[in-house]
């Protein structure tokens, strides 16, 4: 079965690549963390490159946005465009498990999207090393990983909803409900949320609502780990100063794999129940 | 070698296959044919694992397509009507990937790329192939593996009729290696060629299944004399209605259309009559009249 799903995600990433889908994202991403970088000094009134750090926090915002945006329209299309164009009809009559296409398209999709990101941030990272002299790159690194296993979550969420929708129309257009959900929506429902509960019940209310949605975990995550979460409330201070410690970290990466693994079970299910008809 | 026993398939109320069994003997060409909506593609897909059945079974080689699903498909090469695996592709990387699963050597890719003639568009993307061509490059994955049966699901719909005549050749070659086939196809012609036996579905039911012949015989529809003559009179039609048969002059050529049970009678009286006789042969009623009169009989 292994063999099946090495061999089925070697030819997703060869396609990936092939429809430049791969030097398209690590194009964009390569250019927004150089413009961040410039555009980040001069807003302090300098001329040069911003450190990696600085680089990191401005990037942030921009990667929980489109991140989860191009990991749904990527794992969305690739399956349900299979499906419509028959090629997943071949591939099914063939003496393979279903479980493997999945998890081999997964996987294919999964190292595609690592090109992207690695390719993408790592040419815009020696830049940034080689004009600002800047070798502490912790934080960018960080970011970049954060940033795969966000990735990792909507590939498996985009794969679930494209194995349980009946077009792909019908797949964008959940995909796009979730991720206009999942970064924007949601903030507002946190914001309610804290004003209808207050003390210990509202700090309870956070975290769950903070691991009920990947995009809130890696946010907060990363707004640890770049000091940008002290401008917090108290409430919110006390729910960070758990999550700081090594029970609260694990808790978060722990989140994130359930975001990863569930989605993707999901999907594996529903693409093992389904009826493939004309 | 194949095996469906009482398959159905329902969709809420509609009954896409409705209690289907028929076995398909190995080395056999067994054709499905059926108006639009028959079940023909249905029940191919139930056979290839692609759909669940809502009763009945389907096995390939003894193998129950639904618990030893890997093991049926083993057996099976698939032809579907859309046959290009990855347009991104080239010819030769939708075989090599469909190699690998199959953990076969490149070897087998370069001599199947021979077989099927595909050498000059061996290195081109598949999505740039035209219709025949993609057709063979179809072909050649299902016989990649070499596969005891092949299911082939409407294989000439969309060829000209060179590549259908290459098509029919190759199709023969494969019988003629033994291979089991089961085709469906809407085109009565090319099964007429090539079909040992005919399943004929009608909404979802197996309405009959036979070879032509018999399928001729069960119908009792009047096989067609053509009588070629030297001269024409214009009295020969009453004399052959005379002997129990329809006639009517085309030419110099005289069509009769008699019941198989009276052809010997009808023969002989052509022959005492002393009509001056150039040429004369028979032949069985088509495929197409025994498709619509058993259709016809069936939505009655």
């Amino acid at each position: 079965m292994f063999r099946h799903t090495i061999i089925i995600a070697r030819r997703e990433l060869t396609e990936a690549v092939r429809s430049r889908w791969v030097l398209l994202c690590g194009g964009l991403f390569a250019l927004l963390a150089l413009a961040l970088a410039f555009v980040g000094m001069r807003s302090v009134g300098l001329n040069g490159v911003a450190g990696f750090s600085r680089t990191a926090i401005a990037l942030l915002n921009l990667v929980l946005y489109l991140v989860p945006l191009l990991a749904l329209l990527l794992s969305i299309s690739s399956m349900a465009a299979e499906r419509e164009e028959g090629a997943l009809e071949v591939l099914l009559a063939q003496p393979i498990a279903r479980r493997t296409v999945v998890f081999g398209k997964w996987m294919g999709l999964a190292a595609a999207l690592a090109i992207a990101l690695c390719g993408g941030f790592g040419s815009a990272g020696l830049v940034i090393a080689v004009a600002g002299g800047d070798t502490s790159a912790g934080d960018y690194l960080l970011l970049v990983v954060r940033s795969f296993g966000l990735g990792l979550a909507f590939i498996s969420l985009g794969l679930w909803l494209a194995c349980s929708s009946s077009s792909r129309l019908r797949a964008l257009t959940w995909g796009l409900l979730l991720w206009f959900s999942s970064v924007l929506l949601y903030d507002l429902l946190v914001v309610g949320a804290t004003a209808l509960f207050g003390g210990s019940a509202l700090m309870t209310m956070l975290g769950l609502l903070l691991m009920a949605n990947p995009v809130d975990l890696v946010r907060v995550a990363a707004l640890i780990q770049l000091g940008g979460a002290d401008s917090f409330g108290l409430t919110a201070q006390a729910l960070i100063g758990f999550l700081r410690g090594l029970r609260g970290s694990a808790l978060l990466v722990l989140a994130l794999l359930a975001w990863i693994i569930v989605p993707l079970f999901g999907a594996v299910r529903a693409f093992g129940r389904r009826d493939f008809t004309a | 070698m194949i095996t469906f026993m009482q398959i159905s398939k329902r969709y809420g109320t509609i009954r896409a296959v409705d209690d289907v069994s028929l076995v398909v003997q190995p080395g056999e060409l067994l054709a499905l044919v059926g108006p639009n909506g028959a079940g023909k593609t249905t029940l191919l897909r139930l056979l290839l694992g692609l759909i669940a059945p809502s009763g009945g079974t389907a096995s390939v080689a003894g193998y129950d397509v639904q618990h030893n699903g890997a093991a049926a498909r083993r057996q099976l090469g698939y032809l579907p009507q859309r046959a290009v695996l990855y347009g991104n592709l080239s010819v030769a990387e939708n075989l090599a990937f469909l190699a690998a699963l199959h953990a076969l050597p490149l070897q087998r890719v370069a001599d199947v790329i021979a077989l099927m003639q595909l050498d000059a568009v061996a290195q081109r993307p598949a999505r740039t192939l035209s219709g025949g061509t993609a057709q063979r490059l179809g072909l050649a994955q299902a016989l990649l593996a070499d596969p005891p049966a092949l299911v082939l699901d409407e294989p000439t719909v969309s060829l000209d009729p060179q590549s259908v005549a290459s098509f029919k050749q190759l199709l023969r070659t494969l019988q003629g290696r033994g291979k089991t086939i089961l085709l469906s196809s809407h085109i009565l012609g090319d099964v007429q060629e090539l079909a040992d036996r005919v399943a004929i579905l009608h909404a979802g039911r197996l309405i009959a299944i036979d070879s032509i012949p018999a399928l001729a015989q069960r119908c009792s529809l009047p096989e067609q004399i053509h009588v070629v003559l030297a001269a024409v009179s214009g009295d020969e039609p009453e004399l052959l209605a005379r002997a129990g048969a329809e006639a009517h002059l085309d030419g110099d050529t005289l069509q009769v259309q008699v019941p198989l049970a009276r052809k010997p009678a009808v023969i002989q009286a052509l022959l005492h009559a002393g009509l001056p006789i150039r040429d004369l042969r028979s032949s069985s009623p088509s495929l197409e009249a025994i498709f619509m009169h058993l259709v016809g009989q069936a939505q009655h």
